[in-house]
């Protein structure tokens, strides 16, 4: 409190101080001002502080792109483009307000297109309205998507634009191809699955362990995911690389975290409750603390975009087939860990009664150590791959699939091994299948009503041993 | 630099009809977490539907009375289908399913597939659904100035939402009070330290349970449609951290208390409205941006939530003997 007091005291000098440096930063901007751009069209756009977005993919009805449309922004600010040969274009727009993006009535007719003029609002501090998607074959669905939660959107294709426009395609001509997209969606699901899967394991070990439900395990996987991206994009070091330092930052803060906050409140004998309730603050203060730094837009780990390959009925990239293997043998990894090693017997022996275990001689501390710091490694390795399978993360990738982990967990059994495994895929399969019956943006709902529906009928979980609750 | 600005600008947090809702909403909670000891995680879905209901019904040209009865009942049916299946269970199962419930809610409503009805991920906006609530305000049309705030009268951000929302957290202050000392409140802070001993009372535990949830979520619904008024209605600008910065309210002012959800909302807007403008006005916009300055204001408040949780778990009023966290 006094240092707080001391620290109130000396400020006046300082804001003085400041005051005159931000009336001069004012005099500089106001001159910066008057030359800022208008709106004007790129190849790619990305929303930034400074900018917003304004951009589509043109394709005609049979989802064969349009290459060569001139496409003309007007609004706020206005600029014209052409679309390129895969019917993309964008628009990096300054002014927050309204823009209408239009194409020639008679290019829209030719092509069976339902709209030829599409009005999108920018507003660049928002988050949810960065960036204007345009579609002229749906003129409703038109949206000022959020940059975030719009990855998360799309992951169950292998690329957002491929992923968004199959999808829609799909819902065009139901019938026909029904077989195909559940081959495709069941694959898709298993992929979120498997990668699901590496999130909650690890928050199901720290909830057998301590009696925790982090709600903090979200902000690691983006702390995995961003930290990729220091690694490739800034540090520019290879993949791999990156992956490795992202997991081993992960696993540091698990040990950290461990050390200056769980392990001293457990000694203090703190409820688990109370704990929940800290574990929400640390969230609070991680997500903000990714957007201070990083910024609200999404951040893409590697540039390079892979051409997808068909495999069978479904259409994937390597990329995608590669992560699923490393989700796979980690997996499998983790189940030998707890199944056949000692600390593993060891950490499975506190997570079915710490005081007996402690007793017959398991340095309890020593597991929960070992199992925060493995969390949070797994939590940080799902991130990487994560921000690859849906293109970028951003500051809340964690925070939209934390409700997904505790779904997936809770299914699987609060506090059982193999719950979390069996939870997840079935989260990430009902998740990706439901889109084929119901609107794709609720598909998440459908995961999360599964949750309830398996609670009211076997409230153990599926895996979960009826003594355990209540 | 304009002191007096900042000052005047951190005040008026003190009056916002936004404080007034968070401190209704705190005091649903309190009813849940503070009396009953349940762990509602999903205040902002009662929030939420309270407010569509309200705002669609609205829409289609109900009375004023009637489209607040409409969101209570939505909140009412709300609470019977969290806690039927939940109650029953321990308190990490209900702090799942209702923050789970509490996203499906606010998932369905920004389906696109829903804009008839619920306008989507763009929400109801204001003109569809205050005229009504404007009407009814007996003010003169105009602005006013009162000490140091000036507001339009009766017109979005006006002094008539500020009275009527100021006046029903006073209604729902004195209900508590009342409740708290009465049998009723009793049997629910037994449940809350004890549930088999009251049950071994013979009292039906998970009536009781459904009732406060019932009770808390129909506040909760109420402060969603005065969150709503003076802006529109947003699925996205109720989600999961509605629920969080609820519960750093209740536990700022002290759970189990009348006046602690109250003074905990008054509290953390002016304390954190006063921090972003201070910084906004003293740190350079190259340094630190405005954006990050939003960003920062939270990160503050997530410290605060965690200390508050781990230094003093009774808040500010509570009383450590009648601390609400179990095991």
């Amino acid at each position: 409190m006094t240092a707080v007091r001391r620290k109130l005291r000396k400020y006046p000098a300082r804001m003085l101080l400041s005051a005159m440096f931000l009336m001069l930063l004012l005099a500089i901007s106001g001159v910066w001002s008057t030359t800022a751009q208008a709106a004007q069209p790129v190849p790619v756009c990305n929303p930034t502080g400074t900018n917003g977005c304004v951009n589509g993919i043109l394709q005609d009805a049979n989802r064969n792109p349009v290459v060569g449309a001139t496409v003309t922004l007007s609004g706020k600010e206005s600029a014209t483009t052409t679309t390129d040969d895969t019917g993309k274009w964008a628009f990096s727009v300054t002014a927050d307000g309204k823009y209408t993006a239009t194409i020639d009535a008679g290019v829209a007719k030719d092509h069976g297109l339902k709209a030829n003029a599409e009005t999108v609002d920018i507003e660049k501090s928002d988050f949810s309205k960065q960036r204007g998607v345009v579609r002229f074959d749906k003129p409703g669905e038109t949206t000022s998507s959020p940059s975030a939660s719009g990855s998360a959107s799309t992951s169950s294709g292998s690329s957002s634009s491929s992923s968004a426009s199959t999808q829609s395609s799909s819902s065009n001509s139901a019938g026909a191809n029904f077989g195909a997209r559940v081959w495709q969606q069941l694959y898709s699901g298993i992929i979120f699955g498997l990668m699901l899967a590496l999130m909650s394991v690890g928050m199901n070990l720290v909830y057998g362990t301590t009696g925790l439900s982090s709600f903090s395990h979200g902000e690691q996987v983006t702390l995995g995911g961003l930290m990729a991206y220091v690694g490739v994009q800034l540090l520019h070091m290879p993949l791999w690389a990156a992956a490795i330092f992202a997991i081993i930052i992960g696993a540091a803060s698990g040990l950290l975290q461990n050390e200056l906050v769980w392990a001293p409140l457990r000694r203090k004998h703190v409820g688990t409750m109370q704990q929940m309730i800290v574990t929400i603050g640390l969230s609070m203060v991680l997500q903000y603390l990714f957007q201070f730094f990083f910024g609200g837009n999404v951040k893409g780990i590697t540039t390079a975009v892979d051409q997808g390959f068909q495999l069978g009925p479904i259409t994937t990239d390597t990329a995608t087939l590669v992560s699923a293997a490393i989700a796979i043998i980690v997996i499998i990894g983790v189940t030998f860990f707890l199944y056949r090693t000692r600390l593993g017997r060891a950490t499975r022996a506190v997570s079915d009664n710490a005081a007996l275990a402690s007793a017959s001689g398991i340095n309890v501390e020593q597991v929960v150590r070992v199992v925060w710091i493995l969390s949070c490694a797994l939590a940080a390795l799902s991130g990487v791959l994560m921000g690859i399978y849906l293109n970028g993360i951003a500051w809340n990738t964690g925070a939209v699939l934390l409700l997904l982990m505790f779904s997936a967990v809770t299914l699987g059994g609060l506090g059982t091994a193999n719950g979390a495994l069996v939870g997840s895929l079935v989260i990430g399969i009902v998740a990706d299948m439901s889109s084929l019956f119901i609107p794709n943006d609720m598909r998440y709902a459908s995961a999360l009503a599964i949750l309830i529906i398996v609670l009211l009928l076997r409230p153990q979980g599926l895996f979960g041993k009826l003594q355990r609750v209540g | 630099m304009d002191f007096m600005n900042l000052i005047s600008n951190s005040l008026g947090e003190l009056i916002a009809p936004t404080t007034a809702a968070y401190a209704l909403a705190a005091i649903g909670l309190n009813i849940h977490f503070g009396m009953t000891g349940m762990f509602n995680m999903g205040q902002a879905g009662f929030m939420l539907l309270g407010a569509y209901g309200f705002a669609i019904s609205q829409s289609m040209g109900w009375n004023l009375f009637a489209s607040v009865c409409m969101a209570l009942l939505l909140a009412g049916i709300y609470a019977l289908l969290l806690g039927i299946p939940t109650l029953r269970l321990g308190p990490d199962y209900l702090s799942m399913v209702t923050l789970a419930a509490a996203e499906i809610v606010r998932i369905v409503g920004r389906s696109t597939s829903m804009t008839k009805i619920t306008g989507g991920s763009g929400g109801i906006s204001p003109q569809n659904f205050t005229t009504q609530f404007e009407g009814a305000s007996p003010f003169p049309s105009g602005r006013s100035t009162f000490l140091l705030w000036t507001y339009s009268n009766n017109v979005a951000d006006s002094w008539w939402i500020r009275l009527v929302g100021w006046a029903l957290v006073l209604i729902a202050a004195l209900l508590t009070w009342r409740w708290f000392k009465s049998p009723w409140g009793r049997v629910l802070k037994g449940i809350r330290e004890d549930e088999n001993a009251v049950r071994s009372l013979g009292k039906p535990v998970t009536r009781f349970k459904l009732q406060s949830l019932f009770l808390g979520g129909a506040f909760g619904a109420l402060a969603g449609i005065l969150f709503v008024l003076p802006r529109s209605v947003q699925p996205d600008s109720l989600g999961r951290q509605v629920t969080f910065y609820t519960w750093t309210i209740l536990l700022m002012g002290g759970a189990a208390t009348v006046l602690g959800p109250i003074l905990g909302s008054c509290l953390l807007w002016v304390s954190l409205t006063f921090i972003k403008e201070l910084m906004r006005d003293t740190i350079p916009d190259t340094i630190i941006s405005s954006n990050q300055v939003e960003a920062l204001g939270w990160v503050i408040m997530g410290i605060a939530l965690m200390c508050l949780v781990i230094f003093r778990p009774q808040g500010l009023m509570g009383d450590r003997r009648e601390l609400a966290f179990h095991g």
